[in-house]
């Protein structure tokens, strides 16, 4: 079944174009990735999908509803959660607060405080910030911080998940401490999972698919196999070698 | 089983409000009109804190949805019970409240501020135009209660605020304000539609202070709209929410008392440097202890984090 689709879609800010006809469909349960050189317009695709902002041309489907075009709490009403590449927690609330409040408000909604607190606990031990839940967001180190994004975007109990480069910073045994946390999450909630990462064995590692866009547009898509030894694809990450 | 802190709060807040109600048996109509101003500068910032405090959204404007809870009673007087016409305050500053809210919370931090202080001296001017188009040069109200009864008024007000502000705090609501001071676009990401719960607060958060106004109009018993709608009374609850704290109960409660009573004090003892002593007080309050008393005094108990 097709979670998501997106049909042509643009998005420019005045003359600068961020991205440009981009066609791509999710199934429900797939993990898909996203990757491109730094500007090629990947966070973008998320900005328009999640509601944070509206796209210039095209439109954009979920599980059977046009969505473009309507606003980011919407979007996390009716399953779509993200993560933001520049982490933005609720820094003067306690951790589990940064959770009830997505319990509170996304798309499975708790109907009180006490279960939205039950809800936010058992997000925080399958994440591993069970320890700190009730410390200030702000105190947490950037690692805690970006664990602390996906179980907020976790606990609007969402259909499809954004994840937003949520490696990066990371050292070498945390990125694989978090690779092990996505994996477990999406086998255990039935998720289905979009992924901007710039590394790339983290990537091939994760998704089943990957689509690789350069300049606002798509220029590949296949198994990570096929990717990795694509051409174009090494053209654009490493600049096209002058034969 | 409530825990023992919770039942020793609730136990001390009612017998701190049976001595609040028996207070004008024992002291004179001097110190129930200074109990009466205390009760008045809570419950306005109670009310404050409900939007302001929670939201992180400044307003300078609740002056004028005091001014306009005493213009409807004034209008009102002698043609409805006042039973009727402190209720409709309200109404009348919260319908106000929404109608300004639409378009003022389209914008945040400074520009939010400046233009909640302009919406609220534009209304004033048009009550003052009106009034004088009316032919009207100020209004008389002769016959209102006693001081006593609007004491006993305002004391339930002022409860009124304070438990309206903890319920509004521990709900859902709540959690969608603090949200939105956080992080408005990370608030929106998780579901909260801001725009609606901003507009919906804003104007619960004037309710209280058109009751407020309709109430206080009684003691002053004279309506003059420069009087009225004085922005000072905007400026007065920042000042409490500062000395005291906004973002729980007890900090308007605690900055209303000290500021009242530290204005009784100084104007009776040093009428002339009175004004000078509260501003370098309120400077000191910004520079050395901006999260206000509250939240000095939740750090001091709290034991220090590792």
């Amino acid at each position: 079944m097709t979670l998501l689709r997106l049909e042509n879609v643009g998005k420019s800010y005045g003359g600068v174009v961020a991205l440009r006809g981009l066609s791509l469909t999710v199934a429900a349960g797939e993990i898909v990735g996203l990757m491109g050189a730094n500007g090629a317009g990947k966070t973008t695709a998320f900005s328009l999908i999640a509601g944070t902002q509206r796209p210039s041309s095209g439109e954009i489907w979920f599980a059977d509803s046009r969505i473009d075009g309507k606003p980011a709490y919407a979007a996390a009403r009716i399953g779509i959660a993200r993560t933001f590449q520049i982490v933005r927690p609720f820094g003067g609330l306690r951790v589990i607060d940064n959770l009830v409040v997505a319990a509170l408000y996304g798309h499975k909604r708790e109907v009180s405080r006490s279960l939205a607190e039950d809800r936010a606990r058992a997000i925080l031990d399958e994440v591993g910030l069970a320890r700190d839940a009730l410390r200030p967001a702000a105190s947490l180190t950037l690692a805690g911080r970006k664990r602390l994004e996906v179980a907020r975007a976790l606990a609007t109990h969402p259909r499809l998940l954004l994840l937003d480069e949520v490696l990066a910073g990371l050292t070498a045994t945390e990125v694989i401490e978090a690779l092990e946390m996505i994996r477990a999450l999406h086998r255990r909630r039935n998720l289905t999972l979009i992924v901007i990462e710039h590394v790339m064995r983290a990537l091939t590692q994760l998704c089943g698919r990957i689509i690789v866009l350069h300049h606002g547009e798509k220029i590949a898509e296949g198994v990570p196999r096929e990717i990795l030894t694509n051409q174009q694809v090494i053209d654009s990450y490493l600049g096209a070698r002058s034969r | 089983m409530m825990p023992l802190r919770k039942v020793l709060l609730i136990c001390g807040a009612v017998l701190a409000v049976i001595c609040c109600a028996l207070l004008p048996l024992v002291v004179g109509p001097y110190g129930v009109g200074i109990a009466l101003n205390v009760l008045m500068w809570i419950a306005l910032a109670e009310s404050w804190a409900m939007f302001s405090g929670l939201s992180g959204y400044i307003s300078l404007g609740h002056a004028v949805f005091y001014g306009v809870g005493a213009y409807v009673t004034v209008l009102l007087w002698q043609l409805v019970p006042l039973w009727v016409a402190i209720p409709l305050s309200g109404f009348g500053a919260g319908l106000l409240a929404l109608v300004l809210g639409w378009p003022c919370l389209r914008v945040r931090g400074p520009y939010f501020v400046i233009l909640t202080l302009g919406v609220s001296e534009f209304v004033k001017y048009i009550v003052i135009g009106s009034e004088a188009a009316l032919g009207r040069n100020g209004r008389l109200l002769i016959g209102t209660p006693s001081l006593v009864v609007l004491f006993e008024a305002m004391l339930l007000v002022a409860i009124v605020s304070m438990v309206a502000l903890y319920v509004v705090r521990s709900s859902r609501l709540g959690a969608g304000l603090l949200a939105i001071r956080e992080d408005e676009v990370a608030a929106g990401a998780v579901g909260v539609n801001a725009t609606a719960v901003k507009l919906l607060t804003f104007t619960l958060s004037a309710l209280v202070p058109g009751v407020v106004g309709g109430l206080m109009i009684l003691r002053s018993t004279y309506f003059e709209p420069l009087q009225a709608f004085n922005p000072t009374t905007s400026f007065t609850i920042v000042t409490i929410a500062i000395l005291g704290g906004s973002d729980d109960v007890p900090g308007p409660l605690l900055g209303a008392v000290l500021l009242v009573l530290l204005s009784e004090l100084l104007w009776a003892r040093a009428p002339e440097v009175y004004m000078i002593i509260l501003g370098v007080l309120l400077v000191a309050f910004v520079l050395f202890v901006p999260e206000g008393l509250l939240g000095r005094v939740q750090r001091l108990a709290s034991p220090a984090k590792p």
